[in-house]
């Protein structure tokens, strides 16, 4: 694998990549510093100026309660960050000892695993959301859960294809014959040669993440108002759609753009750490 | 080919069986009583009441019974009753399955149309303005939020310049002129995420197929260009059709419970919104088991197309 | 039950006529302007919910209204000012008698079902013995069961024998109570009934799509006439269509995929700039956003933070706000405005946050408190439910808002005792009998908590026994002191509702009756 540095040089090389890599980060600082680069509470209601265009007291409009919708889309940015995060994590966390587990046990083990992961591979997460917002009501919790649920069968396949291939190299088989332990064999051979992958399969679930969040927040189904989320400023925006679509632009656009940052550094970082992956995915 | 179709539909067998107890399993995840969750709201139950909806759902026998009981029903079509209407939940869900069938082939078959041209034509002139644009749109449309596209379809064609309606559904077979003209907007907002993604596989399936000896062979052998596209490229360019119809089933049932809700098409996918809302739990358990089990089939399909399409993949495999 | 569901549906679209200037006049059938209406034609019409069930005596549902009004005739038709209305009445005249407590009705000879069986006496008596039977589940039982018998003393005579004096009887039979369903078709179908209904009404139910439409065609044995004489309905055929979402309901007002809606409020303007278009108001339609407590669930047991909340809200921000100034601030309680009953002298809580403090520190909650209300999925509440919330905050109240689907919201509120407040909406029910013998009596189905109230009780039963309209008007005055008084039911915005109609939809005028939701029987197309 390259050097750090040059990894860094290549992927910053592909100017797309640059691009997606500025936009993540701008949106992982406005959303940390969320309250001292907008002063306004997402939830203040100015009275005086509903359904604003772009004035300087609103530099992206206010919606029909008067709320800024500058300080919402930054605040939307915290949830979109919290839930492709949350999501992805857990789908690693479930996926990829899923994955390892089948293909160091084989036989039965292996086909119970992808028995299971093939079950849950049909339904996708808004599925999921929309099953559990009928038990158990939506929330942030809920839709983290659907959205990284939804993504365990992604990345225990994954894990699972690589794996296979490092299993019959030579380096493992060595170490296998020489005794050493099967836990160790795939903690120090076969993990690190599947970071690659899972990192280029979770940038893009990210984005996919960002988008599952916004369609749940529409429908009105994922988190609730009035906590200020893309999806939920889509849903309220709807109606206004006439005399104001500022309101609905903004925060589609900032949907927009992010998934499109994770999917270009997706791309570049599959093109850079693993070529082979060249159009396998998504 | 007949073995291997059967083969591979005994395989679904323990799939679809675990799918079936993970739709089941939503249940378990309901806080407090779950019998009051089935009879849903506008019922002021007593503790008589409540227990004789226990035994009618067995929900006093262990897990493992409830559900086996609960599957030999749902094997002979009773998925229980609606909460709102109070109709049996399967025959509320059939008049609406064949409303997003409808709607999601007619989203297919746009993309389709669409993306397979726009990604041979991009190959075909590789490198030039229509190559280019092609690029920019595929690369837009899987990561544009397609309700958000249909928000801005419905602000342009509809608010702006009423050219076509904006809500509801006529059945194509009933009215076809009027039934498109209904499923313009929400099938190409459907649609946008598959349109790119065959345009993009068809790009580079293209470019492959152009670059192979028996393409040379045909235009040495003095056969029209067109001629070439169309019987060669076009064969071979089928296999990036199916690929992303295997993948891309699942999202378009996504898409479509967004979709459907956002123009009012009275499908599947806005039903169970409508019963997340009324909190109509068996209607909504029925719902997800029946899209589950149509990307199962979906998915089924794809692996014949495969096989059936790529002579390297053997029946027997 | 019949309410709760209502409530949100019927707001959805508010709408409504302008009151007619002296309020006595008949409804006046052919305006001069017009050249006359025109026969045939189909009117295709946008509506935000689909109903329940087509048979009035089960939908639960508000919004069902908008579909039997053009199925049915009801025993005895009101106006918008509750004065019956004989002339669409199924009974041409009726005889009220106290000793014994009995109404006798003369019935219009000639009806027909639409399945081609005769309306007579033996038709009404099954028709309400339907109703009182528990087992039939319908909707206006509760207010029927004064009515112990029926008496069938001729085939178009008929007398209800009640058990004490029935002043509320003749505005309850305007309403799903007085709607008659052909008995054998009942008796024949079954359960199917209520998608295959058979009334006497002007249109028939030819096809109906789950969720997308209710096709409804011309009763060509109509019975009722127009002014000049000529037979009713005037339209070939009717499609009301399903439109969820009110800002595509506007946009297919617009582009003329359907002709007749009720307005959200953001498009009124552009409605009314707009020339091809002609709108009809109807002010107090419905109630448009109201707060109810559950007085038996902590913290709003106890009245002072109820009157805190009363007090912290300000109904003229939340005009501005959602409904884009259109609707009226709420002057008094839940009687209908435009009826007798509602009275404007009576004091109730109004917009004063140094009040709201006040009744906070007599509560021993200087510093406010936290608490969950619930609201319905609906595009006016939920933004309003949050701008309830800013104005507790400025008090120091916490707000947390559930949103829900109507029907949940009701059986969680009203039933389950989940939530302390409930932001809701309220259809116009003329009758004020019906609104309080359900939400203000004790064991009323919409009276969160059911708090035991012997004083309430005597005067909801004294209110629906008197025939006097003055002797009830006193009484519901008295209902109202104690409902605003300790803030039960909160009213907070009165709706105005706007229909609007291309111009070459003939009647319009006509087009919302008493209870404000759509009667198409004197509609036409001049096109």
């Amino acid at each position: 694998m390259a050097s750090e540095r040059s990894l860094a040089q290549r992927l910053f090389g592909v100017p797309y990549a640059a691009f997606g890599f500025v936009v993540i980060a701008v949106t992982v600082v406005l959303s940390l510093l969320a309250p001292w680069i907008v002063p306004v509470d997402p939830e203040e209601m100015d009275f005086d100026n509903l359904l604003s265009g772009i004035t300087s007291a609103h530099l992206l409009g206010s919606d029909q309660l008067g709320r800024d919708t500058l300080a919402r889309v930054v605040y939307g940015a915290r949830i979109a960050l919290m839930v492709s995060l949350g999501a992805v994590g857990l789908g690693v966390l479930i996926g990829a000892p899923l994955g390892l587990l089948s293909v160091y046990f084989r036989g039965w083990a292996d086909d119970i695993i992808m028995r299971a992961i093939d079950a849950l591979v049909v339904f996708p997460s808004l599925l999921i959301a929309v099953g559990l917002a009928a038990a158990i009501g939506g929330s942030l919790t809920t839709v983290i859960l659907a959205i990284g649920i939804a993504n365990v069968p992604w990345m225990a396949r994954i894990i699972r294809s690589q794996a296979l291939l490092i299993r019959e190299l030579d380096f493992v088989s060595a170490a296998e014959a020489s005794g050493v332990g099967h836990l160790r064999i795939m903690l120090r051979h076969i993990l690190p040669n599947c970071v690659a992958p899972v990192i280029v399969q979770s940038t893009l679930s990210m984005g996919y993440a960002v988008l599952t969040e916004a369609a749940l927040g529409f429908i009105g189904v994922g988190i609730q108002p009035p906590t200020p989320t893309w999806g939920n400023m889509l849903q309220s925006a709807f109606p206004m759609i006439e005399q104001q679509p500022l309101l609905s632009i903004v925060p589609g656009l900032a949907i927009f753009m992010l998934v499109l940052a994770f999917n270009f550094v997706g791309d570049a970082m599959r093109d850079v750490l693993d070529p082979r992956l060249r159009g396998v995915l998504y | 080919m007949w073995h291997f179709i059967g083969k591979r539909a005994l395989h679904m067998l323990p799939v679809m069986l675990l799918i079936t107890f993970l739709v089941y399993g939503m249940m378990l995840a309901i806080p407090g009583d779950p019998a009051r969750a089935l009879v849903g709201p506008g019922e002021a139950l007593d503790e008589e009441q409540l227990a004789l909806i226990r035994a009618e759902h067995n929900l006093d026998e262990p897990v493992v019974v409830q559900y086996v009981l609960w599957l030999g029903k749902a094997l002979q079509g009773d998925l229980g009753r609606s909460s709102q209407s109070r109709r049996p939940v399967s025959q509320e869900l059939a008049t609406r399955a064949a409303t997003t069938l409808q709607f999601g082939i007619v989203a297919w078959i746009l993309a389709v149309i669409v993306g397979v041209p726009a990604g041979i034509l991009s190959a075909v002139y590789r490198g030039k303005a229509a190559d280019y644009v092609a690029t920019m749109v595929s690369i837009a449309g899987v990561a544009i939020p397609n309700f958000w596209l249909g928000i801005m379809a419905i602000l342009l064609f509809g608010v702006k310049l009423g050219w076509l309606p904006t809500q509801g559904y006529v059945d194509i077979f009933e009215d076809p002129l009027d039934g498109l003209r209904h499923m313009i907007l929400p099938a190409f907002a459907l649609g946008i995420t598959s349109w790119a993604l065959i345009m993009r596989q068809s790009r580079s399936a293209m470019l492959e197929v152009l670059a192979q000896d028996y393409i040379r062979t045909a235009r040495a052998k003095g056969l029209g260009e067109r001629r070439v596209l169309a019987v060669h490229a076009l064969r071979n360019a089928v296999l990036p059709i199916v690929t992303v119809f295997g993948l891309q089933t699942g999202r378009i049932f996504a898409g479509a419970v967004v979709i459907e809700t956002l123009f009012g098409i009275p499908g599947m996918g806005n039903f169970m919104v409508q019963a997340v809302f009324a909190r109509d739990f068996m209607a909504v358990q029925g719902a997800v088991l029946l899209m589950a089990m149509a990307v199962l089939v979906a998915n089924l399909l794809t692996d014949v197309a495969y096989a059936w399409l790529d002579p390297r993949i053997k029946y027997g495999g | 039950m019949a309410l709760g569901s209502c409530v949100l549906a019927c707001v959805a679209t508010l709408s409504g006529c302008r009151e007619r200037a002296t309020a006595g006049d008949l409804p006046t059938a052919l305006k001069t302007h017009d050249s006359g209406p025109r026969y045939g034609g189909h009117l295709r019409v946008g509506y935000t919910t689909e109903p329940m069930s087509l048979d009035a005596v089960l939908g639960r549902s508000g919004g069902d209204a908008y579909y039997w009004h053009q199925i049915y005739d009801q025993l005895i038709d009101a106006h918008r000012d509750l004065r019956p209305r004989v002339e669409t009445s199924l009974a041409t005249s009726w005889e009220i008698s106290t000793d014994p407590n009995a109404i006798t009705f003369q019935l219009r000879e000639g009806v027909t079902f639409h399945d081609g069986t005769p309306f007579d006496g033996e038709a009404v008596k099954r028709n309400v013995e339907r109703i009182l039977d528990p087992a039939t589940m319908a909707t206006p039982r509760a207010s029927m069961t004064v009515i112990t018998s029926v008496d069938v003393l001729d085939p178009h005579e008929v007398r209800f024998n009640l058990s004490r004096p029935w002043g509320a009887g003749r505005n309850m039979l305007a309403d799903r109570g007085g709607v008659m369903n052909s008995p054998a078709a009942v008796s024949a179908l079954g359960p199917d009934y209520g998608w295959h209904p058979s009334g006497t009404g002007p249109f028939r139910v030819e096809n109906v799509i789950t969720g997308t439409l209710v096709h409804l065609v011309r009763n060509q044995s109509y019975w009722g006439t127009d002014e000049a004489g000529g037979r009713l309905p005037y339209l070939d055929e009717i499609t009301i269509r399903v439109i969820r979402n009110r800002t595509v309901l506007a946009s297919a007002l617009r582009t003329g995929e359907i002709d007749v809606a009720y307005l959200p409020y953001n498009d009124v303007a552009t409605f009314e700039r707009d020339p091809r278009f002609r709108i009809e108001t109807y002010p107090g339609g419905a109630v448009a956003m109201l707060l109810t407590f559950n007085q038996s669930v902590a913290p709003m047991n106890d009245v002072n933070l109820r009157l805190a909340v009363s007090h912290a809200v300000d109904p003229e921000v939340i005009n501005r706000a959602i409904y884009f100034g259109r609707n009226m601030i709420a002057d008094g309680g839940m009687w209908p405005i435009g009826s007798w009953a509602h009275d404007s002298t009576v004091p109730r809580p109004t917009y004063d946050p140094e009040k709201a403090r006040e009744y906070l520190r007599r509560a021993g909650r200087p510093d406010g408190f936290e608490f969950t209300a619930v609201t319905n999925n609906d595009t006016y509440l939920v933004p309003g439910a949050e701008v309830i919330r800013a104005m507790l905050k400025k008090v120091g109240i916490t707000l947390n808002i559930e949103v829900l689907a109507t029907g949940s919201a009701t059986e969680g509120f009203f039933h389950a005792g989940a939530y302390s407040m409930y932001v809701t909406s309220w259809s116009r029910y003329p009758e004020p009998d019906w609104l309080a013998s359900l939400a203000y009596k004790s064991d009323g189905f919409y009276n969160a908590g059911n708090l035991p109230r012997p004083d309430m009780d005597r005067l909801v039963e004294a209110g629906a026994s008197l025939y006097d309209v003055a002797e009830r008007r006193a009484v519901y005055r008295q209902i109202d002191e104690i409902v605003l008084g300790e803030a039960w039911y909160m009213p907070l915005l009165y709706s105005v509702i706007y229909a609007a109609a291309p111009a070459d939809v003939g009647n319009l005028d006509q087009l919302m009756g008493w209870d404000a939701k759509m009667s198409l029987k004197t509609l036409y197309l001049a096109r």
